[in-house]
């Protein structure tokens, strides 16, 4: 079997899946040296239960996802204690998670790791030894904003800094 | 997430002799791969390299494994790879650890460059280097480091030197043979030890000793393929992994795929989109769900009844004029039988559905996509169809449906059994003739005629089913643990051998899709440990038996490859230099085919297929016909034990959970058996989800935490097989009846459950 180079892998049907959320994030080159530093994500109010917001997280090229799990979980921000976020680059080989809106899991279409975000983004299926990493939020003036990695390491990566 | 304290509170773990080590002592141990701002080091290039493949199940990836000494690494910034490449190291692949006298990281890496896996890895694999012992983790405390014995079932277990514990055994064995026979001693085998360790242990069980009496992990008497080596004349594995980027169908009944060969089945998923699969499984799994989003078909089948699902397919092929009839008429014998077989009423569209619960349309639909596939499927079944009492029908009843549409040989097309663990043995050394009469060990003990058991790197308490009966006369004999970590088997073992772990020792393992590698030693083991086939030799030479002279692993393989012209020609240097690539087999004349039973298999050995005649054989197909459900298992179900138990494998856990159970990646994923069990049968009896029930049977009972769900059908419950803690251990209520045709273990019993009233949860230490 032809061994596809690394970019080409993604076949088609995976990559139209992942598209929803990735924005150019399939593609990750190496970039510039990142700081674990404060992002704004989103207004407070502009975020409805499970319905995910996605953004980008240590740098421009490293998608990450905030989903309001309607109620109270660890690290959780919000009036409910109910917003998380992780990073969307799946602990196994690195593609591009979905969230599936029925299973309200985070799913990976390469090998099918699937996260639970209320379950702290731990794999609860497919071969991810790995959790998602979980992003560090505050609130503050009625925005969210990303200030670190609390748990994890992002993939492709040997540091979160 | 667990509760931490909580969780403390309730779930100690007791490591046998050594004492407790908690939930809390294993995150902290693991802290440097989850804390805020964690980073980790990458093998320097001048890193010491290894060649390894993965110590869990039958694919086989390549790893290489990567030690340098801490603070020489490299620790670049930012992203320094991208997805799928192959080349990110993930925090479970690196272990702290001492080697030489210095403190190093030991990393192990998926290999991007074995053809097998190409960088990818499944979870067991994946956290490999988390079962490497070193004192960084708690779980060194279990492994076991020094000989022991108790000289009677009296005393405690203590150290001694290696001298006095071979020779102990030595000559408790000599004197037992002595005065009992040869059969009195016991051997159980075959949860892990490939090649070396299991050519050692068998030359001296049935050379060496004369006894005919012994059992594998998950056998009593058969290599567990006789429904596909009735066929072919040979059970080993047709495919290649290759196959499953090829095929059109995936036919997978009783194989969890996904949680149990995962690399092959991601190669599937990842590079095969167009591919359906027909999946046949009590239980709707992930894979059962992928499987229908990407047009194919859960056959959610009552267990126990494959045999007429098989019968029902075949008959529509026939009925549809629809088989291979160039194949079968060039290669098969016996298909008059199969079609007279299926004019049975049993095999009728209408009664199968009736007896698999699986509806008319669907059964139709599988039907229509093997036709339409016909020598572009893959047809395998495993553990789910071979752990019941009809093994053998359904093993051999699927293998017939796929050999009569031609999927034989092809690329994407072939019949095999799947898998487990890498191949099990390339010899097996001629049984002494008692065996004929001393197939089912159980029984022997149960009649008083075991009088020792060798635990050779298996838990027989856990492996072997009905323990209530058998644990209790397993303890009375002397009883050898050889094994890598303290188990409760410590606390009736008279002898314990310690010995090497996977990395501690050169071995060889082979892929079931044929390809030999050589794991590479890349530390030492603790204490005293050995390798399992040197200590082996040395009890042998202490009873004065000749032919155990080996001095180096190379000398056992060459031993090996001189009894089987599959493998003659692959020495030891050949595996040296193909790395993790290996070499394949069969080869004779430097070349070995990619496939059993095709042109190019012809070609190279000369044989298509390995019976007498060449041809493959399906007059086995007559034992379908007497197949009845009510023969079997569901013949124990009554209102004292109104439901069926099968059980199932965790993708994390492998077989027992040896010395990688309590690695916190794999622990958290399920902390306690669960229990699957449909609303309405929950509901009958007040379980509600999460609630603690208890399985009974007529062999025992084994606690688990309610699943309520329809991933399971009515009138059926499921749990997690070998998982390890005790009074969740299911084999406290399995029987010890071997499947009648081929002694397969049965792991299909009948139960009633029953809801743990609040406040009945045991908090003791024997707990776990």
């Amino acid at each position: 079997m032809k061994r596809l180079d690394k970019g080409e892998r993604m076949d088609r049907r995976s990559f139209l899946k992942v598209g929803a959320l990735a924005s150019s994030a399939l593609l990750v080159v190496p970039s510039a040296h990142a700081h674990a530093r404060t992002e704004p994500i989103v207004e407070l109010e502009k975020i409805e239960p499970w319905k995910p917001v996605s953004f980008n997280y240590p740098s421009a090229d490293e998608p990450a996802i905030l989903i309001d799990v309607g109620r109270a979980v660890k690290h959780g921000v919000g009036p409910k204690k109910s917003i998380i976020a992780f990073s969307a680059l799946c602990q196994h080989m690195g593609c591009v998670v979905n969230f599936d809106e029925k299973d309200r899991l985070l799913k990976c279409p390469c090998h099918a790791s699937w996260f639970d975000p209320l379950k702290g983004g731990k794999a609860v299926e497919g071969p991810s030894p790995m959790g998602l990493p979980v992003i560090a939020l505050k609130v503050k003036g009625g925005k969210v904003y990303a200030t670190g990695i609390i748990e994890g390491l992002v993939y492709g990566r040997a540091s979160n800094d | 997430m667990v509760n931490r304290r909580e969780f403390i509170q309730k779930v100690a773990i007791v490591t046998g002799a050594t004492g407790i080590a908690t939930f809390e002592d294993l995150q902290s141990a693991f802290a440097h791969a989850s804390s805020k701002g964690l980073s980790i080091e990458l093998p320097p290039d001048d890193a010491e390299t290894f060649n390894v493949t993965c110590q869990f199940c039958h694919v086989q990836c390549g790893y290489k494994v990567k030690v340098w000494e801490r603070g020489k690494g490299k620790r670049p910034k930012g992203t320094y790879t991208t997805p799928l490449s192959g080349e990110w190291v993930a925090p479970t692949f690196i272990a702290p650890a001492e080697k030489d006298g210095k403190k190093v990281f030991i990393a192990v890496i998926p290999d991007k460059d074995c053809v097998v896996n190409l960088g990818d890895h499944s979870i067991r694999g994946g956290t490999a280097a988390l079962t490497i012992f070193t004192k960084d983790f708690k779980t060194f405390e279990k492994r076991l480091k020094y000989p022991m014995i108790r000289r009677n079932k009296n005393e405690p277990l203590k150290r001694v030197s290696w001298k006095e514990a071979i020779e102990f055994t030595a000559e408790k064995l000599l004197r037992l043979k002595e005065e009992f026979g040869p059969d009195a001693l016991g051997l159980v085998w075959g949860d892990w030890l490939y090649t070396l360790p299991t050519h050692a242990i068998l030359k001296f069980w049935f050379v060496g000793l004369g006894s005919s009496s012994h059992m594998g992990n998950g056998w009593y008497w058969d290599e567990e393929s006789a429904g596909i080596s009735a066929a072919f004349g040979t059970g080993t594995r047709a495919i290649t992994i290759e196959d499953f980027e090829k095929t059109r169908l995936l036919f997978c009944a009783g194989k969890n795929l996904m949680d149990t060969g995962s690399v092959w089945y991601h190669r599937f998923l990842m590079n095969n989109p167009n591919a359906r699969e027909i999946y046949v499984d009590p239980r709707k799994t992930q894979q059962a769900k992928l499987a229908e989003e990407r047009g194919g078909l859960h056959l959610q089948i009552k267990p126990g009844t494959d045999p007429i699902l098989a019968g029902a397919l075949i008959r529509i092929i026939i009925e549809r004029d629809a088989w291979d009839k160039e194949f079968v008429e060039k290669y098969v014998s016996g298909f008059d039988v199969v079609k007279a077989v299926v004019r049975h009423d049993k095999f009728s569209l209408e009664n199968a559905s009736t007896i698999t619960g699986i509806p008319k349309d669907k059964i139709l639909k599988a039907a229509d996509l093997l036709i339409e596939n016909k020598g572009h499927t893959l047809v395998t079944g495993e553990k789910g169809i071979m752990h019941q009492m009809a093994a053998f029908e359904a093993q051999h009843g699927y293998a017939v449906m796929g050999i009569i549409l031609g999927n034989v040989g092809k690329p994407g097309a072939n019949v095999f059994r799947g898998a487990g663990h890498p191949r099990g043995t390339f010899w097996w050394p001629p049984e002494p003739p008692s065996r004929e009469k001393n197939e089912h060990l159980p029984t022997a003990l149960k009649e008083g005629r075991i009088k020792a058991i060798w635990a050779f790197g298996s838990n027989v308490f856990n492996q072997i089913p009905n323990q209530r009966e058998l644990r209790p006369l397993i303890a009375k004999t002397f009883l050898i643990v050889q094994d890598r970590i303290h188990t409760e088997m410590d606390s009736a073992a008279d002898v314990i051998f310690p010995a090497a772990s996977w990395g501690e020792t050169e071995g060889i393992l082979a892929s079931e899709d044929r390809r030999i590698r050589l794991i590479q030693k890349f530390m030492d083991p603790p204490g005293e440990a050995l390798p399992d086939w040197y200590i082996v030799a040395q009890v042998a030479k202490a009873m004065g038996l000749k032919g155990f002279d080996w001095n180096h692993p190379k000398d056992i393989w060459d031993e090996i490859r001189q009894n089987n012209d599959w493998i003659a020609e692959i020495t030891w240097e050949m595996l040296v230099e193909a790395g993790t690539n290996g070499v394949r087999y069969p080869m004779k004349n430097g070349k070995s085919p990619e496939r059993l039973f095709s042109d190019e298999c012809e070609a190279i050995l000369g044989k298509r297929f390995f019976t007498k005649d060449g041809k493959v054989h399906v007059e086995a197909f007559e034992k379908v016909l007497k197949f009845d459900p009510m023969m079997y298992e569901w013949s124990g179900v009554n209102k004292d034990y109104p439901l069926m138990a099968i059980d199932f494998r965790l993708n994390e856990l492998w077989n027992t959970g040896y010395t990688y159970w309590f690695t916190p990646t794999l622990y958290e994923r399920t902390p306690d058996a669960f229990c699957m069990i449909h609303p309405e049968d929950a509901k009958r009896r007040g379980i509600k989800d999460g609630d603690w029930v208890i399985l009974r049977s007529r062999y025992g009972q084994c606690k688990a935490k309610a699943k309520v769900t329809t991933d399971i059908i009515k009138g059926c419950v499921a749990v997690p097989a070998l998982f390890p803690k005790e009074d969740q251990k299911n084999a406290h209520i399995l029987p010890d009846t071997p499947s009648p045709i081929n002694g397969d273990v049965v792991t299909q019993v009948a139960v009633e459950v029953i809801k743990i009233k609040s406040g009945g949860v045991k908090k003791s230490k024997k707990e776990i």
